[in-house]
């Protein structure tokens, strides 16, 4: 249990001076700031899994870097490492022992960088930029799969420059996860697939997507007794879908939920309604946490049904978020991820990585 | 007397309190609505009882996938959900039709047509909601689970549009990012604009499109004619019949490559011929292909607008204009559907038959509005003409269809011969 130490002394403490003044809304939770931020938006967030003793957390941004901090367990947080692509980094992944970081990036590649040499190889070449990677370790193969925009989900032993499977997808590939052994991927034009990875990874099912606009990002859940059981899909239009693969009652279990709107009332006034950029599920708790593109974060209670907490505004959207190992931490990064094109788009403007005590926040309620 | 959509589904949750109608024959296949108090009828009390009663512990055992977040009263996930499609919020149906079930003369055709309408008057109510929500404006659209998505609506996700603004830049290039956007702005705004106040010819259409790409067939209700049954998977219904805007790449080298052809027709649905009323709407969207990413004419550069201008975003000045002001200097906005490149070049024709084939493979490149047309867009080329023979194609035509890609400037404007299609 690493205890995370209160927010209040560190609120400040990462930046300069000057924001203090009563307009700045950088951060209105008063979370730790992650020093020495990426210079553009921060893409992609991911914790160092449970073999690694101690808590690193990897950014990757649209400067074409990939960074490595130490987070100590009194908030602090340390500079360790950087590696540099040659196009914006959109997704990375820890491998499962803790030693390698995999970087997708709009160069068409993917790298694999050792932390322990600090030298970072190709691993993986798509003919369009590489949205996602994961790693995959069954018991009988391990492999890196991405997926790109040239439709494709490649899977790749990481001694060989060709891959071990290639996939078709219907469309592009926007947003996967991967949970042994299941694997769903999202793509563009509502395309919707779950594969199974035992003995070698498979198309399970294609699913009719719950959402009715464009897939943003998806994360997988487990059950009770750890097993993957569904994933929640988030959209563009404020809204997320719970779905289970395999329901007892497919109509009660599945349910999708409004979030990220602005005046909840129902009013008559129009909501505003506000990308959901990253859903990450809490490693022990399975509540899950949301983030969106108005700035906020949220906390839910899936199996409840209902909402633990909202977060105040940032003045940016929100554009990653991930939990630590054991659920304790939870970073969310603060960025502008274009939802509203390049006009509200301000290269001075600070990016931030906030880092939060997720220990009791996200509880589950107990169920009606 | 609104029809209640969600009772055709079988979940309405008021049941027999409902103020919408409940026709008969409508197909009830599921749950019990939920008691009723007092009596069975309609409910005598005031409006506060359609509300008091959604509080029962009973209503949530049958989430709906869209109406599942309606607002239970409790904090069950924040934000109210009356804004579900149907649920009575339109036109405040609040005085209607409490007396459903009373009603019984609903006979089946009318709930065919009822079942349409109420599928349309949800594609208006969503539409009205995306106009006025800011929401991002290049995503894709079904109106409901199972249907397909609508053509028109080009799907690209951000990141994409960032990396094309940063590809740009490096090049010095910005302008002409912001025009292609703009493009795409007009497209799907139009596109919004004609689902939003739907008339005769679109409503036509958007129906035919529908039925025809429906794989399931809907409970009880057989708009006389079989649906066709694809399969199983439902994906390459959903893939073909809106084959959008694979062509918008804006990278004349990589591309976001072999895109399936024609920006935003439902023309695949691969068994059925769209009828000419569908291609009437559609077949402006074919977009050029040729392309230069040479001179821009006439495209404002201004107003990368996703909301109107009143209500800023909480980021920052507002420096939108109104998507009223940039109605633009499209030069191809003779129809209202304005065409991805200006030149119904139909070149590549997606109406393909097989399943996923990218057909055509065609255009890598992106259909600017580029008033200097073609050439060779005068040509008789119509839509009914899906394969050139190849004694009809020139070398040089013939040549790009055997490479992998087209190159920029080459793109052949007539379709592919058959020959070189794998499906």
């Amino acid at each position: 249990m690493s205890l995370f130490g209160s927010t209040s002394g560190f609120g400040t403490g990462g930046t300069s001076m000057f924001g203090s003044t009563a307009t700045d809304n950088h951060n209105p939770m008063k979370d730790i700031e992650v020093t020495s931020p990426p210079d553009d938006s921060i893409g992609c967030l991911a914790f160092s899994p449970l073999t690694l003793p101690g808590n690193f957390l990897i950014a990757g941004s649209w400067a074409n870097d990939v960074r490595c901090w130490e987070v100590q367990d009194n908030g602090q947080t340390i500079p360790k490492a950087q590696q540099m692509h040659t196009g914006p980094v959109l997704d990375v992944c820890w491998s499962d022992d803790g030693s390698k970081v995999f970087t997708a990036s709009c160069d068409k590649t993917a790298k694999m960088w050792d932390l322990n040499s600090n030298q970072a190889i190709q691993i993986a070449q798509h003919e369009a930029p590489v949205k996602t990677v994961h790693w995959i370790k069954a018991p009988n193969y391990s492999c890196v799969m991405t997926g790109s925009w040239d439709k494709t989900l490649k899977f790749w032993d990481t001694r060989s420059p060709t891959p071990m499977m290639t996939l078709q997808l219907p469309e592009r590939c926007y947003c996967a996860d991967v949970v042994h052994p299941m694997a769903v991927v999202a793509t563009a034009e509502r395309g919707l697939i779950v594969y199974q990875l035992e003995n070698q990874p498979s198309e399970f099912r294609r699913i009719e997507s719950p959402l009715k606009h464009q897939h943003r990002c998806v994360a997988i859940f487990k059950d009770k007794v750890n097993k993957p059981t569904g994933f929640a899909l988030g959209s563009i239009e404020g809204r997320v879908a719970i779905h289970y693969i395999n329901p007892p009652n497919p109509a009660k279990d599945n349910f999708t939920f409004k979030c990220h709107r602005s005046n909840g009332t129902n009013t008559s006034a129009p909501q505003d309604i506000y990308a959901v950029n990253g859903i990450a599920f809490h490693p022990a708790h399975g509540t899950l946490a949301t983030v969106g593109s108005d700035g906020r974060f949220s906390f839910w209670d899936k199996d409840a049904r209902t909402k633990l907490k909202t977060s105040e505004q940032l003045d940016q959207p929100i554009s990653a978020c991930c939990f630590n190992h054991n659920g304790n931490i939870f970073a969310y990064a603060s960025s502008y991820d274009w939802s509203k094109g390049h006009e509200f788009y301000n290269p001075q403007k600070k990016n931030y990585i906030f880092l939060r005590n997720a220990a009791e926040e996200l509880k589950p309620r107990n169920k009606k | 007397m609104t029809i209640c959509h969600f009772f055709l589904q079988g979940r309405c949750r008021f049941g027999e309190r409902c103020w919408n109608e409940h026709p008969r024959g409508g197909g009830r296949p599921a749950p019990a609505p939920p008691p009723s108090q007092g009596t069975g009828r309609g409910g005598w009390g005031g409006h506060n009882q359609r509300y008091t009663s959604v509080v029962q512990p009973s209503n949530f055992s049958k989430p709906s996938t869209w109406g599942g977040s309606r607002n239970d009263g409790k904090a069950f996930f924040g934000s109210s959900d009356y804004g579900a499609p149907g649920s009575g919020n339109k036109s405040s149906g609040f005085s209607q039709n409490r007396f459903s079930a009373l009603n019984s003369e609903q006979n089946i055709v009318s709930d065919y047509r009822d079942e349409e309408e109420k599928l349309l008057e949800g594609i208006i109510k969503d539409m009205e909601v995306w106009e006025s929500s800011g929401q991002w404006m290049f995503s894709c659209y079904s109106p409901m689970k199972e249907k397909p998505n609508i053509s028109g609506f080009p799907d690209f996700s951000p990141e994409e549009l960032h990396l094309e603004y940063y590809n740009c830049r490096a090049n010095n290039n910005i302008q002409n990012y912001i025009n292609s956007v703009q493009q795409l702005i007009n497209q799907s705004r139009n596109r919004l604009l004609e689902l939003k106040t739907l008339n005769a010819s679109t409503k036509v259409a958007l129906v035919s499109e529908l039925k025809n790409a429906v794989n399931q067939p809907l409970p009880t209700f057989g708009f006389g004619q079989q649906p066709p049954t694809f399969g199983s998977s439902s994906f390459p219904l959903s893939s073909n019949s809106s084959r959008s805007a694979n062509n918008f790449s804006f990278n004349s080298n990589t591309g976001f490559v072999s895109s399936s052809s024609g920006s935003t027709t439902a023309f695949g649905t691969p068994s059925t011929v769209p009828d000419s009323s569908a291609l009437d709407v559609t077949s402006s969207s074919r977009s050029a292909h040729s392309i230069g990413f040479g001179s821009q004419p006439a495209l404002s550069a201004a107003s990368f607008s996703f909301k109107k201008p009143e209500t800023a975003s909480g980021f920052g000045a507002s420096g939108f204009s109104g998507f009223g002001s940039s109605s633009v200097v499209n030069s191809s906005n003779t129809t209202s559907f304005p065409a991805f490149g200006a030149v119904n070049a139909a070149a590549a024709v997606p109406a393909s038959e097989s399943g996923n084939s990218l057909f055509g493979q065609s255009v890598s490149a992106f259909g600017y509005n580029v008033a200097p047309a073609p050439p060779a867009a005068t040509s008789s080329i119509t839509s009914d003409k899906l394969f050139t023979p190849k004694t009809d194609l020139s070398a040089e035509d013939l040549k790009q269809f055997e490479a992998k890609k087209f190159m920029l400037g080459k793109i052949p404007l007539k379709p592919p011969p058959i020959e070189l299609l794998n499906v």
